[in-house]
């Protein structure tokens, strides 16, 4: 095989591992705070929770193979590592972003479950009987 | 809590422009809008303090639970789906103060502000809650 081959192997292996691997992460760390967001519905925060994983490997897997064919081609070992880690590197970034946008997702739809069930600010000063309303 | 009753002055302008707008805003409780001091409000709430010339914006929940001013604002806030986390922010000691005092300043200042915002007030007469 020649550095080319190398370098895409290297880049595809790595990229789809590091993907997997946040997702899988995020996924089984997520669910306690999907589960809190919808007011302990479980089998909701799972759906939810699998939807969002379905879209991050989409996104990030899509972002993967998009840029297989950028970037200077290797043409030495020393290139093939040059190469790999900048797009690695570039991969990674994106799943940082990627990873903060889902654990500011999660934590607006926790912020919105809290919110739901949160007792009024304030008490009443009196209290007055109750007519029925037209 | 399911439902909240509003009662507004009905002279002032500028409540019946707020209850037009709290009532188009989604709600986590539903809010409904009476005139203060008016034949319904006096129907169904016959021991509440109705006094038209004071009409300081009171809310009275489905339990019985009455807000006057300050109290009631928030408690307006609380019930709007936009406005329940600035409503718990305002509640706090450290806000309330400032709260308690814009909103007594508007409130007492409602008809001067009615009257140079739309020109004019309400007449006592004005009949009618708004439709929400």
């Amino acid at each position: 095989m020649d550095y080319l081959i190398w370098s895409y192997t290297i880049y595809l292996l790595c990229s789809v591992a590091t993907t997997v691997w946040v997702g899988h992460t995020l996924h089984r760390n997520g669910r306690i705070f999907l589960i809190d967001a919808f007011r302990k519905n479980t089998e909701l925060a799972d759906s939810v929770n699998h939807l969002l994983l379905v879209g991050f490997y989409l996104i990030n897997i899509g972002y993967v193979t998009f840029a297989v064919k950028y970037g200077t081609k290797p043409e030495s070992a020393s290139e093939v590592f040059e190469v790999c880690s900048t797009k690695i590197g570039l991969v990674l970034l994106v799943l940082g972003v990627m990873h903060f946008l889902n654990l500011h997702i999660f934590s607006k739809m926790r912020k919105r479950g809290l919110l739901d069930d949160a007792p009024p600010p304030v008490a009443p000063g009196r209290s007055v009987p109750v007519g029925n309303p037209r | 809590m399911q439902t909240l009753t509003v009662l507004f002055d009905p002279r002032c302008r500028f409540c019946w422009q707020c209850t037009w707008w709290l009532g188009r805003q989604p709600q986590y409780v539903e809010l409904e809008f009476l005139r203060y001091g008016g034949g319904e409000a006096k129907e169904r709430f016959p021991t509440l303090n109705a006094d038209p010339a004071v009409g300081e914006l009171t809310v009275v929940s489905d339990a019985g639970g009455v807000y006057v001013g300050t109290d009631a604002f928030l408690i307006c806030l609380w019930a709007l789906k936009a406005h329940r986390e600035l409503s718990l922010r305002l509640a706090r000691p450290r806000w309330r103060p400032l709260v308690r005092g814009a909103f007594e300043h508007l409130s007492r200042n409602r008809h001067v502000l009615s009257r140079f915002v739309f020109g004019a007030d309400l007449p006592p007469e004005f009949g009618g809650a708004p439709k929400c």
